[in-house]
């Protein structure tokens, strides 16, 4: 059975998560266990490595752990994971998270409502004949420079 | 070949996606296929819900994603009551029924489902939408890299021998 290895960061917000403590270790234990060497577990889905992580946290999948998210690294080939964060999400008694989840369901309203500009699409055979006008309009340009009077004046 | 306008983003994603790729017969036959597989599915899903007394309802306003309408006139995603379950779920006693599954399986049937109440229309990804979300705000980033930095090991949890 693999496990999950705490820094003092996500072991210091599951000390301070209150009543939900219990639940929570239990719930990140159940994800750490289901894996061994040979098997991987929930925390070795194709859906936890994200792609929008930017270049220095490429490492860092997400799972979801009920209302909160683990954020970690390693896997099952190892036998242990790296718990490095958890977004803990209170249902009710935090005002700046509830503002957090309306202006998030907010915006995925708006993203379903399809609130996106309708775009025009281009003739892919026309919109190519255009880049290369407008790169042959820039290799005149350039050809300028090659100009006797522009060596002369310029260069 | 003339321009042609899309009236939606959710069409003119989907056809835009048959312009990039190659123009031939294959491809949109391919893309099209894609479109009605995704369309058949939120066609059952509303079956189910009519059947089911209406209560998750498939809003074209919503790209057909399932939600139930709060009395605030507010949709309530049918993901995040699957959340809410996940949140209050025992899932040891939900093992003591069921000994011959694995808890790995039990939580897994619930992230299923989860993905299952996050089908829609324009396909689009929820939690790619909350990743973007999340990690534009600078500060959560700042603390994610902070936290991801500190590799030093506090605590195991391990299964006790």
């Amino acid at each position: 059975m693999c496990s999950l290895n705490l820094n003092s960061v996500i072991n210091e917000q599951i000390e301070s998560s209150g009543n939900q403590r219990a639940s929570i270790e239990k719930k990140l234990e159940g994800l750490a266990f289901g894996a061994n060497r040979d098997e991987p577990g929930l925390l070795d889905m194709p859906d936890t490595h994200r792609k929008r992580m930017p270049g220095d946290l490429r490492e860092v999948r997400k799972h979801r752990v009920g209302y909160h998210r683990l954020y970690y690294s390693g896997r099952h080939t190892n036998c242990y994971y790296d718990a490095c964060y958890l977004l803990i999400h209170k249902k009710g008694d935090n005002q700046a998270e509830l503002d957090d989840d309306k202006r998030f369901q907010e915006h995925l309203i708006n993203a379903l409502a399809d609130k996106i500009p309708a775009r025009v699409l281009e003739d892919p055979v026309e919109k190519e004949l255009k880049e290369k006008e407008k790169q042959e309009e820039q290799i005149e340009e350039k050809s300028w420079e090659k100009a006797p009077w522009y060596k002369k004046y310029w260069s | 070949m003339e321009t042609i306008r899309i009236e939606t983003a959710d069409a003119s994603r989907q056809f835009a996606t048959i312009q990039n790729d190659n123009l031939t017969l294959e491809n949109i036959s391919g893309k099209m296929n894609e479109i009605m597989r995704n369309v058949n599915i939120l066609k059952s899903l509303e079956e189910i819900s009519q059947h089911t007394g209406n209560y998750v309802r498939l809003l074209p306003e919503l790209s057909f994603m399932p939600a139930l309408i709060g009395s605030d006139n507010q949709p309530v995603f049918l993901y995040r009551i699957i959340e809410a379950i996940d949140e209050y779920l025992d899932i040891d006693k939900i093992q003591d029924d069921f000994s011959n599954l694995s808890y790995s399986q039990i939580a897994g049937s619930i992230f299923f489902l989860r993905k299952v109440a996050q089908m829609n229309s324009q396909k689009i990804d929820i939690d790619d939408l909350e990743d973007e979300f999340e990690l534009s705000d600078p500060d959560f980033l700042h603390t994610l890299e902070m936290a991801f930095n500190d590799k030093e090991v506090v605590r195991v949890l391990s299964q006790p021998e």
